[in-house]
């Protein structure tokens, strides 16, 4: 970092805020306009496959009882 | 009395699908959640593409955490003997009404410093600071939280240093640091996901950690130091770094102070001095320190490692120093200050600091011997807070005016300096959460009132006089801000109906600062009017942020110092503290030795460990989580575990000097020789009404450690978890447990 000079924070900077401009159009609820254009670039830089092996370790069997109490009320 | 609507105005429709945020652990994940006539059926990823990651089978396990059959739905009242587990069942108005005369007698008996509470924000999220608010305008400074050992802390610590508390650039940065921070997938999943992006970009990591744990696997470099040593090599990385210039001389030129005073610390800390503490190659430290400085952006996350250590403060400290001299601070790949979401009202504005005389904030446990994260500290900060970021009192990740714990405690159990009578424990196992666990249950025994308020009856609820059943995330209508760690807000919608006696933290203080008559301080009537309230400076209410967006992101500003200055006394970086040093400490960071091994006891404990499934000592009780680890597990080196005659998967005793636990033991290669790894919070659920305290005295790594002023951190009384003597052997199973922990099922 030592090595950056006062053009290279600035550059840099421009750039992040650039990026950062865009990602509340990204988490908006619009789909339309500048937010729907936002979204689709965003959805570009993305894997055109779902990890499916994700949703595979999120799932629970629903077989397993719940664990409950010996306590007597 | 006026009661404040339960959080129960969704779920008329038969299907429905909302944002969430997640609090089944600390991260906040975004998820959906869909419910079917009020009942939460499934909780899945989020539908926008840069969040759906974001999640983990914790958060897929709503559905048996929200519906357990053992949920708290009614206010229980104690019957006979303080933790004997018997109850009346009674009605939430019955329950304030009584808190709220107990309470008032306490106070009236002796002052309002006797009244102490600990939460945890994580899990009761929609407080929104009127628990502070409730005490302050009582006089109560001695507010708690686990926090306090963890993050919160950090956050205190760091505004010694540069007047804010960072969150790494993750998106830009080329390099990170993990001091034992492990985040995986199914443990701070966000982070995880984030550090796999960065290194997929080409970032170097460097990981120190006594394990090749799961990050350290795919580390650059690991360094597999001797626990607790991270101070030690942090300053032998600043000597490198200074020795070598790597270090951003223009920056430190113009925002630093106390840089000679730095170096000639760091001349006390030779590689081979460093070396030889840490366990660890010089050559290798020298090219891991490197590495930082050297990379065009680098970025040391949040570890909850140096948060429990004896010398954490200067761990903490280090941190800071290290992101300032390598110009790392608020730039670009480094570590952001996120500042405050100027569309949204802190919680610290919520809380009435000035409405607590400082008289009474003086009187706060710690304030005059442990003061990093206490009034003392905030008071000092104040002028400089207000001129950098706009406001006197600034709360960040809920850590930097609390009372300190371990005092807490003692005050409970002894009346040391003073006699505290009444506690109040939200969504905090406070039993199990701390150190020292026998004096925190001696503790307990001597109030005169304790409420809890919880989702489940939990070890810490059994002692209590009046158990509160809390809400959940699927129940409530919130925007969550992080405590000022980041500026973003993010919506968490009701679509669930709460049972009909639970109530929000923000209904539980609200009810009972009017019960006690000061309601006309609380003037909100619901969840929603207090979020538009804070939502007001956007001028946008809840409704509008909902029917717009699920985040709120601020675009980044970076390097802001130049036109603030740094909110610490001198406006700049303190590599030496002026704080630290006007209140008698040691202004630049220092290692300290943990307290030695021996014949009697020669291994180095790490505890304070957290498993996948579980977060704290909560969800031990649900099956679909609880058969992932059916039973908590020492990590023992192979050498070891044949030296001392421990077989995998059988008991083992691992005793210190101040109390022994039972938990299985797990031979793995990846610790270090001569280590052993605790995981934290384990008690056992289904044992109560057979085990006393349903085994929170079994396997409890509170149990372990002590916090008498020679084990803890000097400036913020933090006690010692990463590397503490103890020795194991093989033991028979406790008795009681069950077949789910025996694996017999």
């Amino acid at each position: 970092m030592a090595a950056r000079s006062e053009l290279a924070h600035r550059l840099l900077e421009f750039k992040a805020s650039l990026m950062g401009r865009m990602v509340p159009k990204v988490l908006s609820r619009k789909s339309d306009g500048i937010d729907g254009v936002a979204k689709k670039m965003a959805a570009k830089g993305l894997p055109a496959e779902p990890d499916t092996s994700l949703a595979q370790e999120l799932e629970h069997p629903d077989d397993v009882p719940e664990i409950v109490t010996r306590h007597q009320k | 009395m006026t009661m404040t609507d339960p959080a129960r105005s969704a779920g008329k429709t038969k299907t429905r699908t909302g944002y969430s945020v997640c609090t089944i652990c600390d991260i906040g994940c975004q998820l959906r959640t869909t419910t079917e006539d009020g009942v939460v059926k499934k909780v899945e990823q989020h539908d926008n593409p840069l969040l759906a990651k974001n999640i983990c089978y914790k958060g897929t396990a709503a559905p048996q955490i929200h519906n357990h059959p053992e949920r708290l739905r009614v206010p229980l009242k104690r019957m006979g003997e303080r933790g004997a587990d018997q109850w009346e069942e009674i009605s939430y108005q019955q329950a304030i009404e009584e808190i709220a005369e107990r309470l008032q007698t306490v106070v009236d008996t002796h002052g309002p410093e006797a009244f102490g509470v600990s939460t945890s924000g994580w899990n009761t999220q929609t407080t929104h600071g009127l628990d502070r608010r409730f005490m302050n305008l009582l006089g109560s400074p001695n507010w708690t939280s686990g926090v306090s050992l963890c993050a919160g802390n950090t956050a205190a610590v760091s505004r010694l240093t540069y007047g804010w508390y960072t969150l790494p650039d993750f998106d830009n940065t080329k390099c990170f640091v993990l001091l034992g921070h492990n985040p995986r997938k199914h443990s701070w999943t966000p982070i995880y996901n984030r550090l796999d992006s960065a290194r997929a970009r080409g970032a170097t990591s460097i990981v120190v950690d006594p394990r090749l744990s799961e990050q350290a696997e795919k580390a650059t470099i690991h360094l597999q130091i001797k626990a607790g040593t991270d101070a030690a090599l942090l300053l032998g990385w600043v000597k490198v770094i200074i020795d070598e210039k790597l270090y951003d001389e223009k920056f430190v030129e113009e925002w630093c102070v106390g840089f000679e005073d730095l170096k000639r610390r760091a001349d006390d800390y030779p590689l081979d001095r460093v070396a030889e503490i840490c366990g660890v190659d010089a050559d290798l430290i020298a090219r891991a320190a490197r590495m930082y400085a050297e990379a065009d952006g680098a970025a040391i996350p949040w570890t909850p490692i140096t948060d429990m250590q004896l010398d954490s403060t200067s761990s903490i400290r280090l941190q800071c120093i290290l992101r300032a001299i390598t110009g790392n601070v608020d730039a670009v790949g480094g570590e952001r200050f996120f500042g405050l979401n100027p569309g949204y009202r802190t919680e610290s504005e919520l809380q009435l600091h000035d409405e607590i005389s400082p008289e009474q904030r003086a009187k706060q446990l710690g304030y005059s011997t442990h003061p990093a994260y206490t009034y003392r500290t905030a008071e000092i900060l104040r002028p400089h807070m207000k001129k950098v970021w706009g406001h006197e009192w600034i709360d960040m990740v809920m850590g930097c005016h609390m009372a300190n714990p371990s005092e807490l405690f003692r005050a409970m159990a002894d009346g040391d300096p003073y006699p505290v009578k009444a506690f109040f424990t939200l969504g905090n196992n406070s039993l199990m959460s701390y150190p020292n666990q026998h004096q925190i249950l001696r503790a307990m025994l001597n109030q005169d009132l304790i409420v809890a308020h919880e989702i489940f009856m939990t070890p810490t609820a059994m002692l209590a006089d009046y158990v509160m059943p809390g809400d959940v995330f699927s129940e409530r209508n919130h925007i969550a801000d992080s405590w000022a760690w980041t500026s973003n807000l993010t919506l968490n919608e009701a679509v669930a109906t709460a049972p009909e006696e639970a109530s929000s933290s923000f209904r539980f203080w609200t009810d009972l600062a009017h019960a006690m008559g000061f309601g006309d301080r609380f003037p909100w009537n619901s969840l929603e009017e207090v979020i538009d309230y804070r939502l007001e400076p956007s001028g946008t209410t809840f409704e509008e942020f909902r029917a717009e967006k699920y985040m709120d992101v601020q675009p980044p500003k970076y390097r802001k110092y130049r036109k603030t200055g740094f909110a610490t006394p001198s406006g700049k970086v303190e590599l030496s503290s002026s704080i630290l040093g006007d209140l008698g400490f040691d202004p630049l960071p220092y290692h300290r030795p943990a307290p030695a091994t021996s014949d009697e006891f020669p291994y180095r404990v790490f505890s304070g460990v957290r498993e996948d499934p579980f977060f704290q000592t909560g969800q031990r009780n649900i099956g679909v989580l609880r058969r992932r680890v059916p039973a908590p597990h020492f990590f023992v080196h192979p050498d070891d575990a044949a030296a001392e005659g421990l077989v995998d998967e059988e008991w083992a005793l691992l005793e210190t000097a101040h109390g022994e636990v039972r938990m299985k033991v797990s031979i793995q290669d990846s610790i270090r020789q001569g280590h052993i790894r605790v995981p934290h919070g384990w008690w056992y659920p289904e044992t109560r009404g057979e085990v006393d305290l349903a085994g929170a005295f079994v396997s409890s790594d509170a149990v372990l450690t002590v916090d008498t002023d020679d084990v803890l951190d000097y400036e913020q009384g933090i006690p010692h978890f990463k590397g503490y003597p103890g020795r194991i052997s093989p033991c028979d199973a406790p008795e009681g447990m069950s077949s789910i922990t025996l694996g017999t099922e």
